[in-house]
């Protein structure tokens, strides 16, 4: 870097700081209008604007707080929000333009081909036949509510361009302009999970965005519904909140692994039994308003859902079942149903006590339910039966919503951070390497430089990912470095769990009051009742 | 973060000038440097227009692509974020426009006005031996910006040289030092091989092509020749000259087609017309060379040959807003004319490309986003004409209007935009006129 250059950045980045800013003569300052004229506001207006967007909340984390000491987000208060948010979109569209599951790869293509066929398949057919039409060809296996959707999407489609769901005759129809159609879908919808998250880091959290925006699937409908079920719970509104968590369960299966939270959750908030039987009425019309329209349909609909067949975890998941398989051929000597059986139970014993026990010690805090959320949804993807490796996007969802203040922010940026390396050798295979660094990148961006742990993670991965380029793995075991992810974060996830579970549970046990809640919704009820 | 979200953008829509730089990369590395602008049969039709300094720079990249492995797209896409970030960095870093126009339509802009900015910010210093040496290695590199010559020119002669001759030598060997050097990566392997003048006339051929190219693009860029071209279009119409609008203004890529840029009704202009038109443009800046701020005036000048020079492209507008990005980055001039910038690339985005584009100006939106709510009126009806002809472009001619309608009247919200952007241009333009004659008199009476 020349002399020069080094002297001119310098200066650049102080006039956008506005701390030498020359100007104009005074003439041709007028010319835009926001001179000095004006009232204060404008003018504390005109001075963010010179000053630019404020430094991201999470690099003012540990300025002026304690660790331990709540404060309300910088996030929330401020218009940075905005650009966090079109950052955000940018970012996934940027993923966007890259490779996604099954691109030019016939006969079966992958995921990409799946939510296309099903648009093609809802506009054509009628509604009884939406789940049995050629289940061998990427049958519809999600619940109605994404069929719904599907069905939207199929019937935009055919606006701008009827050659996309023509029925069977557009299998494998990949054109650039219906490509950019598909992902921007995607990016709609995804406003919905967007919209629910306050922190930079939660808003380019890097696995959500790699599976949505370069996998390709909707992941951001069942969660963002989700997430905005469980803001609901916490202003207070039960009702509305079990209809969004209906329609989450309804657009995606794995909204399941948060429902004994959310049941529990009403139960603990609930003031007499009468507001629990509303909740209970609520759910069953919703329920009903669902399902009613598939008519005979339900039951081939249900089979389609819940295949129990499709065995007890897809390729190289970083859950127990997978370790056990790894370590003692667990699948290979038990048998399925025994499988079932015990993973039913397991996931059961892991995923009810946290939320059983709020519900007895009638807590309702916000960041209480948000764990509880994720400690139910973590239980299900270590323990349940049929897991694939996305579905550590659910767990991690919940604590995308813990602010920049919290305790736990640390441990969200890890999270997040094991996420999107678990589901790295997916993207790999997906050639989705180019965007899974530049999130990485624009993550540890955003993440608190005092963040050590992430940090030194991060420092870390380079040299990791180098390693199967370095040593190539050995003709036996083609597999070896992404089995050996997958059991690692099998490893640290169950690690995770298990401290989080027996903190949560000593936490209730020992403690008469809730801890000390930062969340903005709780500040702003307490505002209101002062 | 701008250099991860440029990296992100690399599979996007790229033009033909990616096949043309390529082709350049091809050409540096398999013929000798005197070679490079021979015209050779059955030669592919990118042929290198651009001084030997950049063809240099072409060999040297294409040196590094032969030792890597990766493949063409990444490397060609790596290699403008790294010149952009190696020149402009901390300039222009989320401006919608420039991202349009080198990281997806894909061009080398971002580092010549690196290099633009340098020699702005050697003038702005008093460094003036600097700013010559900068802006003769910028001409050898890109000889488009010969339109910036007489700003400089005048301004080293006025601020500087005052008459000494032993500063104007030392601009001089500078400057002279530094054209030499910028044309020998060509010129000294054609004087060893003895055909030094011989490749001086295919070069001069090659760089300044005047015959083969129309006065205006086949897109019109928004400057004072597409509203000339416009009036044209209504006197033909008034005249009942057959209004065959259907191919008034064509598609906006393409091969350059020097019918596009013909008049029919009213008189063609020159070249020399057009260049007599821009100094007289630039005059006022020029006559307050003395006393005034040297960016402002840099500005009124790239501002006045955007609007009058010969077969202006778009992408030229940025070179104006550069001085108001490295003086006023957040006042609204700068906003308007950066809005106004990327509203005028924004044609050079194939349809399919229509989010990204909407979404990089959301972005540059988004980071001076308290502005948007300081407007006044008038320009809360500027913008909105901005977005309703961005709307009438993308969305009501292709999918809202009938079809038939449509096609008949292809060639209107182009026209409209070009039209629109050209005046909205020329209104900055002659704002800027009207602060330099009003300096101008304050100087010769001052009160």
């Amino acid at each position: 870097m020349s002399k020069a250059h080094k002297a001119l950045a310098s200066r650049a980045l102080l006039k956008q700081q506005g701390k030498r800013l020359h100007r104009f003569d005074s003439d041709f300052q007028r010319g835009g209008g926001v001179g000095e004229h004006g009232t204060a506001a404008s003018r504390t207006l005109v001075r963010r604007a010179l000053e630019g967007p404020p430094l991201p909340a999470a690099m003012q984390r540990f300025d002026s707080a304690d660790y331990f000491s709540c404060r309300e987000s910088a996030a929330e208060s401020d218009e940075n929000w905005v650009w966090w948010v079109v950052v955000g979109l940018v970012v996934r569209h940027g993923v966007s333009l890259h490779g996604y599951s099954g691109e030019a790869t016939p006969p079966r293509f992958g995921d990409y081909e799946a939510h296309r066929h099903w648009m093609e398949v809802t506009i054509n057919k009628e509604i009884k036949e939406w789940y049995t039409y050629d289940t061998e060809y990427w049958g519809l296996d999600y619940p109605p509510v994404m069929a719904y959707v599907e069905y939207a999407l199929g019937l935009a489609s055919r606006v701008f361009d009827p050659a996309s769901v023509e029925l069977d005759a557009s299998r494998g129809y990949e054109t650039l302009a219906h490509r950019r159609f598909m992902r921007f879908t995607v990016l709609l919808a995804d406003t919905l999970f967007v919209g629910a998250l306050g922190s930079p880091a939660a808003l380019l959290s890097p696995a959500p965005i790699l599976v949505d925006h370069g996998h390709f699937q909707y992941n951001c409908l069942p969660l963002g519904l989700s997430l905005w079920a469980a803001k609901l719970f916490s202003t207070d509104r039960p009702l509305a909140a079990a209809a969004c968590f209906c329609l989450a369960l309804n657009s995606k299966q794995t909204a399941l692994y948060y429902a004994p939270a959310v049941f529990f959750e009403v139960l603990a908030r609930a003031r007499s039994a009468k507001a629990v039987a509303k909740v209970a009425v609520v759910a069953l019309l919703s329920f009903a308003a669902i399902w009613a329209p598939l008519g005979d349909g339900v039951l081939a609909a249900l089979r389609r859902c819940f295949p129990v067949e499709r065995g007890v975890f897809e390729d190289k998941v970083a859950n127990l079942w997978y370790a056990a398989q790894v370590v003692f051929r667990a699948r290979d000597d038990l048998d399925a149903t025994l499988i079932l059986k015990l993973a039913t139970i397991a996931t059961g014993l892991a995923a009810f006590p946290v939320p059983v026990l709020r519900a007895i010690k009638r807590r309702n805090d916000f960041h209480g339910f948000l764990l509880s959320l994720h400690l139910s949804a973590l239980a299900f993807f270590l323990f349940s039966y049929h897991v694939h490796e996305k579905a550590i996007l659910v767990p991690l969802a919940p604590l995308l919503l813990l602010d920049d203040a919290s305790v736990y922010a640390w441990y969200r940026d890890l999270f997040s951070l094991a996420a999107a390396v678990s589901i790295s050798p997916l993207l790999f295979y997906e050639n989705l390497a180019l965007p899974y660094a530049a999130t990485i990148a624009f993550f540890s961006l955003v993440i608190s430089p005092r963040n050590k742990i992430v940090r030194s993670l991060l420092v870390a991965l380079a040299p990791l990912h180098a390693l199967p380029l370095l040593f190539p793995p050995p003709a036996r075991y083609p597999d070896l470095y992404p089995a050996l992810t997958s059991l690692f974060f099998a490893l640290l996830f169950s690690f995770a769990f298990a401290i989080l579970f027996f903190h949560e549970l000593h936490h209730l046990f020992y403690f008469a009051t809730p801890r000390r809640d930062t969340s903005r919704h709780l500040l702003n009820s307490k505002k209101k009742l002062l | 973060m701008d250099l991860c979200l440029k990296v992100l953008l690399a599979p996007a829509y790229r033009s033909t000038d990616f096949d043309v730089h390529k082709n350049w990369l091809e050409i540096t590395s398999s013929r000798p440097p005197h070679q490079w602008y021979d015209d050779v049969p059955g030669q592919s039709e990118w042929t290198l227009d651009y001084p030997p300094a950049f063809a240099l720079v072409e060999a040297v990249l294409a040196k590094i692509f032969a030792l890597t492995t990766t493949n063409d797209v990444l490397f060609q896409r790596g290699s403008v974020i790294f010149l952009q970030a190696l020149t402009l960095r901390p300039l222009l870093s989320f401006n919608a426009a420039l991202i349009m126009v080198d990281n997806i339509h894909f061009q080398y802009n971002g580092f010549f006005l690196g290099v633009l900015a340098f020699s702005l910010d050697a003038l702005d210093r008093g460094n003036y031996i600097l700013a010559a040496f900068w802006f003769s290695l910028l001409l050898t590199l890109k000889h488009l910006f010969l339109t910036l010559a007489p700003f400089f020119t005048i301004h080293i002669l006025v601020r500087y040289v005052r008459g000494s001759p032993r500063r104007f030598a030392k601009v001089a060997v500078a400057t002279l030092a530094t054209v030499c050097l910028g044309l020998a990566p060509t010129l000294l392997p054609a004087a060893v091989e003895g055909v030094f003048f011989d490749t001086l006339l295919k070069l001069k051929a090659r760089l300044f092509p005047f015959d083969s190219r129309g006065l205006v693009h086949s897109y019109w860029a928004p400057n004072f020749w597409a509203l000339y071209a416009f009036l044209d279009r209504l006197v033909l119409r008034a005249a009942g000259g057959g209004g065959g609008g259907g191919n008034v203004v064509g598609s906006t890529r393409g091969r350059v087609d020097a019918e596009a840029g013909g008049m029919a009704a009213l008189p063609q202009p020159t070249p020399l017309v057009c260049a007599i038109l821009t100094l007289i443009a630039m005059a006022p800046a020029l006559a307050a060379s003395r006393a005034g701020d040297p960016l402002k005036a840099a500005f009124h000048c790239a501002l006045s040959a955007f609007i009058f020079g010969w077969h202006v492209h778009e992408k030229f507008a940025l070179v104006a807003l550069l001085p108001l990005a490295m003086r006023i980055p957040d006042r609204p001039l700068c906003r308007h004319f950066s809005r106004l910038c990327a509203f005028a690339v924004l044609p050079l985005m194939p349809q399919t490309e229509f989010v990204t584009a909407i979404l990089l100006i959301a972005l540059e939106e988004a980071y001076h986003f308290p502005l948007l709510f300081n407007f006044s009126f008038l320009e809360r009806l500027h913008v909105s004409a901005l977005l309703a002809l961005v709307f009438l472009h993308r969305l009501a001619w292709p999918f809202l209007l009938p079809a038939q309608f449509a096609a008949k009247f292809e060639f209107l919200p182009l026209m409209l935009i070009s039209v629109y952007g050209a005046l909205s241009f020329a209104a900055i333009w002659l704002h800027s006129c009207r602060s330099f004659l009003l300096l101008q008199k304050n100087i010769l009476f001052p009160s």
